[in-house]
């Protein structure tokens, strides 16, 4: 079985880690960054481009740069959510036919599992690069307050970009374990994620190597 | 002055030496992959989709970006009536 990547999937940024020695180690980019930004965009020569240098080009081609996809996915069209976040962006959000949210690019569209795996293909790609071997299998983390339809969202992102989901993982049980909590005492602990895109709060208790998720929720961090 | 030109000098080789240049940007199209475009905005003299000003200097280390020159980007004329300069 080859290395299986694990992939903070952010509404802001993304980052991608493979476990080495027992150590998580963060792989750098094309670019030498540890993380890449979560935007995609298609130039008006159809060039599509994803990470840093999408996010660069953002205000010449606001229309067709796709930044914070992480707040459609597994969303209705109709939903309060994605209502509220139509005000504030400025590519196009239109309904597909099943009712889900997608996001029309130079006439074409796309859905957020669609967008996603652009960013997801590029953190795969990261991987090979330093590892100098295929990629096929990955753990993918979601915020806890993700419903069904988001993570099964997430998930298909992830086979789209040519990835084995193994694992969904929650963002605040990811910290924990990195933070080593599950060596300790069962205890009932609060993980507070100050991201690129959201504040999220959540209150896990820990017992016998099991966390449970026992509140999660999230406000805006930033437009 | 003439010993800050100079230092400067010697600092600029110094650089070119190990292979750092510095992103043209002056006149030339906007482009993402050295360019961070930081303002858009209409211009009767530069052409659409160039770089207007430059706000930092980017640097190349070899082939890679080292940092990504500050840009400001042309939108185009304002209003292409309004300038009865232009022949067509």
């Amino acid at each position: 079985m080859g290395k299986v990547i694990g992939i903070d999937l952010g509404t802001t940024n993304s980052c991608v880690a493979i476990m080495s020695g027992g150590d998580p180690v963060v792989i750098a980019n094309a670019e030498g960054s540890r993380t890449t930004p979560s935007v995609v965009a298609i130039t008006d020569k159809a060039e599509r481009l994803v990470g840093q240098i999408a996010k660069r080009q953002a205000i010449t081609n606001p229309e067709n740069t796709i930044y914070s996809v992480k707040r459609l996915m597994g969303r209705k069209f109709k939903s309060r959510e994605v209502q509220e976040a139509m005000k504030r962006l400025p590519y196009k959000v239109v309904e597909a036919d099943n009712g889900d949210a997608h996001v029309e690019l130079r006439g074409k569209r796309y859905s957020p599992p669609e967008v996603s795996a652009m960013i997801l293909q590029k953190m795969r790609q990261t991987a090979e690069d330093y590892l100098g071997e295929k990629v096929t299998e990955a753990v993918v983390t979601v915020p806890a307050y993700f419903d069904d339809s988001q993570r099964q969202a997430t998930k298909d992102a992830g086979q789209i970009a040519g990835l084995n989901v193994l694992r969904i993982i929650n963002e605040p049980t990811a910290a924990s374990l990195a933070y080593g909590l599950d060596k300790k005492k069962d205890e009932r602990i609060a993980v507070y994620d100050l991201g690129g895109g959201t504040f999220d709060v959540s209150v896990l208790e820990i017992g016998e190597g099991v966390f449970e998720v026992k509140s999660s929720r999230k406000t805006r961090a930033s437009i | 002055m003439q010993g800050v030109e100079l230092t400067l000098k010697q600092l600029s080789g110094t650089l070119t030496k190990f292979g750092v240049q510095a992103i043209e940007t002056a006149g030339q199209e906007f482009d993402p992959s050295a360019h961070q475009a930081v303002s858009y905005g209409p211009s009767s003299d530069v052409p659409a989709n160039s770089v207007l000003d430059e706000f930092q200097k980017g640097y190349r280390l070899h082939d890679r970006i080292l940092r990504a020159a500050m840009v400001s980007v042309s939108s185009g004329p304002a209003n292409p009536s309004e300038h009865d300069s232009t022949t067509h």
